[in-house]
C-alpha cells in the first residue's frame, strides 16, 4: 500500500483496499488504509462487502480497490533495502514467503551515528522524508528486534493491534548483530539489533512511528512480547492464543519437550533466535550492479551514421560484459540525450537472452528509423534493465523437425515486439472463467523470463469449436431485439442498421458469475441463424433484460 | 503440319508443364483439412509458399473457421502460428476448441495500418511460421505483391480473411476460395466457391455442412434421415460419432431448459465421457 501511495500521491487520502485472490474463498480482503479501516473495513472480509461498505455515497471517500501484487512489493521492499545501506553495510529482507521487513546489521555502527537511539531516530526521519512511516527496533538479536518492531508496548497503544496487523506491507528492517550477540565473551560492545517497520503511508493519520531500543542483555523484557512476535504460521498461533497463552514469558515456563511435540520444532527454533541461543545471519540483499554503458560526444551530433555507429560500440560493450557473466539480455533501454530536451528513449526487448550485439542494434535501427531525432545528440546511454542466464545450445546431429525453426521464430518476435511495442505480440492464455471475455488473458512474449510456467490444459473442458465465436466484441455491443415472447429467444435484431431476420437460434445457454466475485454477470446466450445463413452470438442480460451482441461465428 | 486441335492440345501439354516446373517438382500439398476444398484444388490441395484468400459473404460466414482448419493443417509438421488481429477480437479460446495447442499461436496485435503490413510481411518471411491467419481489410497491391514474394522464400502459407467487398480487386493470391453461409434444416451449412486458383483456372463450388457440436463434415444431402459422417475425423475421433440431431429437437429441448453452465459442467465431469459430444449433451435424458 505505501508502494501505491508513493507512486501516486494523490491516493493518500483514499480508502484503499488491496485484496488477494484466494482459490477457496474468492477475493478477499487483504490489507486496507486508515481511510478504509475507519468504515469498518476489515482484513479478511469479502471483496464484495467491502465495495458495499465503500459504495454508501453519504460518505465521501473515493475507494480504490487493487490486487494484491506481492511480486512488486518485493522489488519496493529491495529498493528500501538497497536504500538503507545507507546505514549499515549489511541489509537483508526477512526471510518469510512475503517479506515485509528489512533486517540490517548495526553491530558497532551505533557510535557513527551517536548512539543507538540517535541512529534509530536518524532511520525514522529518513524514512518520512522518503514518505514512509518507519517502525523500528534495535535488539540484540533478529527475532527480538521484529517482535518488538511490530508488537513493542508503544505500538499497542495505537488504536487496537489488529488494525496494525491490517496495515500493508510493513517494510521493517531488522538489523542484527547475531555475531556480537553470540559471541559471548562478554565484551560485547553493541547491543545489535535494530528494526524498522514501515506501516501506512500517510503518517497523519495512521500508526504512528516507533522507535524501540533494547538495552543489551536484558532477555526479560521478551517475555512481554505476545506470541505473535515469534513469526509463527497463522495455526500454531492461533493454538497457542486457544490455550490462554499470550506472551511468550508463559511459553518458555512450559517443558521444551512438549512444546515440540505439540507445536512444532519451529516453535522452538524461533524461540531460541529470540534468545539468542541459536545465531540467525542476515541474508544480505547486495543490488546488482546495474549493467549500463555511455557515450559522450565532444559535439553534440546529428550525423545518424555516427549515432549508429556509437550505438553499435556501445552494445557491444556491454554484450562483452554480458558474457563474462553468462547472461544475455532481455530488456535494454538507450537514451539519446539532447540538450535543453527530454532524452529520446529506445525500448529493446527481446524473446530469449542475447548478446549479439549486431541482432540488439538492428532492433534498435529499426526504431530509430521511426522517430526524428529532436536535437543533435550530446550523449549515449545504453542501460540493461532485465537479463536472464543465457541457454547454451547445441547443433543437433539429426537436424529438427523439417519446419521448426525456433532461432528464427525469436527473432520475428523481436522484431514484432520492437515495432509494435511488447504489449502487442502476445500469447493467449486460457483461464478457467466461464464469463466469455475472461476466458483468456493475453501475455507479452519478449522481455519476460521464460521461467513463467504456463498451464498447460485449460482447466475446464472447452466448448465444442462451433459454440463459441471466432470474433468476440469486448465490450458487447447493444442492439434492438424484436423477440415473440418476453424472455423467448429473439426473432429479430437490428445491427448497424441492418435488420437481421432469426431462422434458427440454439439455446438459451446461461453463463453467469457467482455475486461473491464482485460485479456479477448474468446472462442468456443464444447462438442465432439469421435466414442468410449468417451466425452470431446474442444475449439477454438478465438484470435488466437488455440484449446484447457478443460476437459472430465467423 | 498438325491440325490446329492438335497443335492447341500441344501448346496446352506445354503450358502445363511449363508451371508445374515453376512450382518445383516433388512439393507436396497441404491439406485445407475439408476434403471437399481439396478436391475442387489441382494437386488436391494447397501449396506452400502461397497466400489464400478467404472471402466471406457477410458477418458470420464461416470463412475464418475453414480457414483456421487450414492453419491447423499448415501446423501439423510443426512451426508457429500466426495471427494477425488489428482489431483485437479474436477470440482465442475459439481457436483453442478446435485443438490447436495455443502455446504455438502468436497474436500480433498492430495499431494501424502501417504496421499491419508491415507485420503480415515479417510473419510470411519467417521460416518458423507455419501459418498466418488473419483478418484483412485493405491491402494495396505493391504490399500483397511483397507479401506472395515473403512467403515464397520462407514456405509457409498466408491465410487472408476478406470481406466480399474484396472479391472485385485484383489479388495476388493463388486460391481465393468465396464462402457464403447458407440457411440449413441440420448443421451449418455453407456454399464454397473457388474463385480462382492460378495454373487451373479454377471454378467449381461445394457445399458443405459441419456438424453443430462437433465441427466436423456431415454428408451435405443426407439419404436416410440421419446425416451419416464422411468427416475427416483426423482430431477428436472420441468425438467424431455422428450427431447430426435435428436442430429443431435440440432447440426445443434447450430453450425449455435454460440451465446455469456451471452446473452442467459440474454433471458433465461425472458422465462417462464416450457418451455425449459436448457440455450440453446430457439434457437429452
Amino acid at each position: 500500500m505505501q508502494r501505491l501511495v508513493r507512486e501516486q500521491p494523490e491516493l493518500a487520502r483514499c480508502a484503499i483496499v488491496l485484496y488477494e485472490q484466494n482459490a477457496r474463498y474468492g477475493q478477499r480482503v487483504k490489507t486496507c488504509s486508515a481511510a478504509a479501516w475507519e468504515q469498518s473495513v476489515r482484513p479478511g472480509m469479502p471483496l464484495a462487502e467491502a465495495q458495499t461498505l465503500l459504495a454508501e455515497p453519504e460518505k465521501a471517500v473515493c475507494p480504490l480497490f487493487a490486487c494484491h501484487d506481492a511480486g512488486r512489493d518485493r522489488e519496493a521492499l529491495l529498493e528500501l533495502a538497497e536504500w538503507c545501506e545507507q546505514f549499515s553495510p549489511i541489509v537483508g529482507l526477512d526471510q518469510a514467503d512475503e517479506p515485509d521487513s528489512l533486517l540490517l546489521d548495526v553491530s558497532g555502527l551505533a557510535h557513527l551515528f551517536g548512539g543507538e537511539e540517535a541512529l534509530a531516530q536518524t532511520v525514522v526521519a529518513a524514512c518520512r522524508q522518503q514518505g514512509l512511516t518507519a517502525r523500528v527496533a534495535i535488539a540484540d538479536t533478529a527475532g527480538a528486534a521484529w517482535g518488538f518492531a511490530r508488537w513493542s508496548e508503544s505500538s499497542r497503544h495505537a488504536p487496537c493491534a489488529a488494525r496494525q496487523r491490517g496495515r500493508t506491507h510493513r517494510e521493517s528492517s531488522v538489523p542484527p548483530s547475531p555475531e556480537s550477540v553470540t559471541a559471548a565473551d562478554g565484551t560485547r560492545s553493541v547491543p545489535a539489533t535494530f528494526v524498522e517497520r514501515v506501516t501506512a503511508a500517510d503518517g497523519t493519520r495512521s500508526v504512528p512511528a516507533t522507535m524501540v531500543v533494547l538495552p543489551p542483555g536484558d532477555a526479560t523484557v521478551l517475555d512481554r512480547l505476545p506470541v505473535e512476535a515469534l513469526r509463527l504460521p497463522q495455526r500454531p498461533t492461533e493454538q497457542l492464543q486457544r490455550l490462554g497463552i499470550r506472551q511468550i514469558g508463559q511459553l518458555s515456563r512450559l517443558p521444551r519437550a512438549s512444546l515440540a511435540a505439540r507445536f512444532g520444532e519451529l516453535l522452538i527454533e524461533r524461540l531460541d533466535k529470540l534468545a539468542g541461543a541459536v545465531a540467525e545471519p542476515i541474508v544480505a540483499h547486495h543490488a546488482r550492479e546495474p549493467l549500463s554503458v555511455r557515450w559522450c560526444f565532444e559535439h553534440p551530433t546529428t550525423h545518424p551514421e555516427a549515432i549508429e555507429h556509437v550505438l553499435g560500440e556501445l552494445l557491444s560493450q556491454l554484450s562483452r560484459r554480458l558474457i563474462e557473466q553468462g547472461h544475455g539480455v532481455l530488456r535494454l533501454t538507450c537514451q539519446l540525450v539532447c540538450p535543453n530536451r527530454q532524452p529520446l528513449k529506445i525500448d529493446i526487448s527481446l524473446f530469449r537472452p542475447t548478446v549479439a550485439p549486431q541482432h540488439l542494434l538492428a532492433l534498435a535501427k529499426l526504431q530509430l528509423a521511426l522517430v526524428s531525432l529532436p536535437d543533435a545528440v550530446e550523449e549515449i546511454r545504453v542501460r540493461a534493465l532485465a537479463t536472464g542466464p543465457r541457454e547454451q545450445r547445441q547443433g543437433e546431429l539429426f537436424g529438427e523437425a523439417p519446419r521448426e525453426h525456433p532461432a528464427q521464430l525469436a527473432l520475428l518476435v523481436e522484431r514484432l515486439s520492437n515495432r509494435l511495442g511488447r504489449e502487442h505480440v502476445v500469447r493467449a492464455e486460457l483461464q478457467a472463467e466461464p464469463q466469455a471475455e475472461r476466458a483468456y488473458r493475453y501475455r507479452p512474449l519478449a522481455g519476460e523470463a521464460a521461467t513463467s510456467s504456463s498451464p498447460a490444459q485449460p482447466p475446464t473442458p472447452l466448448p465444442g469449436p462451433l459454440l463459441r465465436p471466432l470474433r468476440l466484441f469486448d465490450p458487447p455491443q447493444p442492439i434492438d431485439v424484436v423477440g415473440i415472447a418476453l424472455d423467448g429467444p429473439p426473432a429479430m435484431f437490428h445491427y448497424q442498421r441492418r435488420r437481421h431476420r432469426v431462422a434458427r437460434c440454439f439455446g438459451p445457454e446461461r453463463i453467469e458469475t457467482g455475486w461473491w466475485r464482485g460485479e456479477s454477470s448474468r446472462r442468456d446466450y443464444y447462438r442465432v441463424e439469421t435466414e442468410a445463413g449468417s451466425r452470431w452470438w446474442l444475449f439477454r442480460r438478465l438484470q435488466d433484460q437488455r440484449w446484447f451482441v457478443q460476437g459472430t461465428f465467423e | 503440319m498438325l491440325a490446329v486441335p492438335e497443335m492447341v492440345e500441344k501448346l496446352r501439354d506445354r503450358i502445363r508443364s511449363e508451371k508445374k516446373s515453376r512450382r518445383g517438382p516433388g512439393e507436396a500439398v497441404l491439406s485445407t483439412g475439408w476434403p471437399p476444398l481439396d478436391e475442387l484444388l489441382p494437386g488436391g490441395g494447397l501449396r506452400r509458399g502461397t497466400l489464400v484468400e478467404w472471402l466471406a459473404a457477410g458477418p458470420g460466414s464461416g470463412a475464418a473457421v475453414l480457414a483456421w482448419k487450414a492453419a491447423q493443417q499448415a501446423a501439423q509438421e510443426g512451426g508457429a502460428i500466426v495471427v494477425l488481429d488489428r482489431r483485437r477480437e479474436v477470440y482465442p479460446p475459439a481457436l483453442a476448441a478446435w485443438g490447436v495447442d495455443l502455446e504455438r499461436v502468436i497474436f500480433v496485435q498492430p495499431q494501424n495500418a502501417r504496421d499491419e503490413g508491415w507485420a503480415w510481411d515479417q510473419a510470411l518471411r519467417c521460416p518458423g511460421v507455419a501459418a498466418v491467419w488473419g483478418w484483412l481489410d485493405q491491402a494495396d497491391g505493391q504490399l500483397f505483391r511483397r507479401w506472395q514474394l515473403s512467403v515464397e522464400t520462407s514456405g509457409g502459407v498466408g491465410l487472408l480473411v476478406r470481406s466480399g467487398d474484396a472479391r472485385t480487386q485484383p489479388t495476388w493470391a493463388d486460391v481465393r476460395w468465396w464462402v457464403e453461409p447458407q440457411g440449413a434444416a441440420t448443421g451449418r451449412r455453407m456454399r464454397v466457391e473457388l474463385l480462382r486458383c492460378r495454373g487451373a483456372g479454377g471454378s467449381g463450388s461445394v457445399e458443405l455442412v459441419l456438424d453443430e457440436w462437433t465441427g466436423q463434415l456431415c454428408d451435405p444431402n443426407p439419404k436416410m434421415g440421419l446425416a451419416a459422417k464422411i468427416g475427416t475425423g483426423t482430431d477428436r475421433p472420441d468425438r467424431s460419432q455422428s450427431h447430426c440431431r435435428s436442430p429443431l429437437e435440440e432447440e426445443q429441448r434447450y430453450v425449455t431448459h435454460p440451465r446455469p453452465l456451471a452446473a452442467q459442467l459440474a454433471r458433465a465431469t461425472a458422465r462417462p465421457r464416450a457418451t455425449g459430444t459436448g457440455p450440453l449433451r446430457h439434457r437429452a435424458v
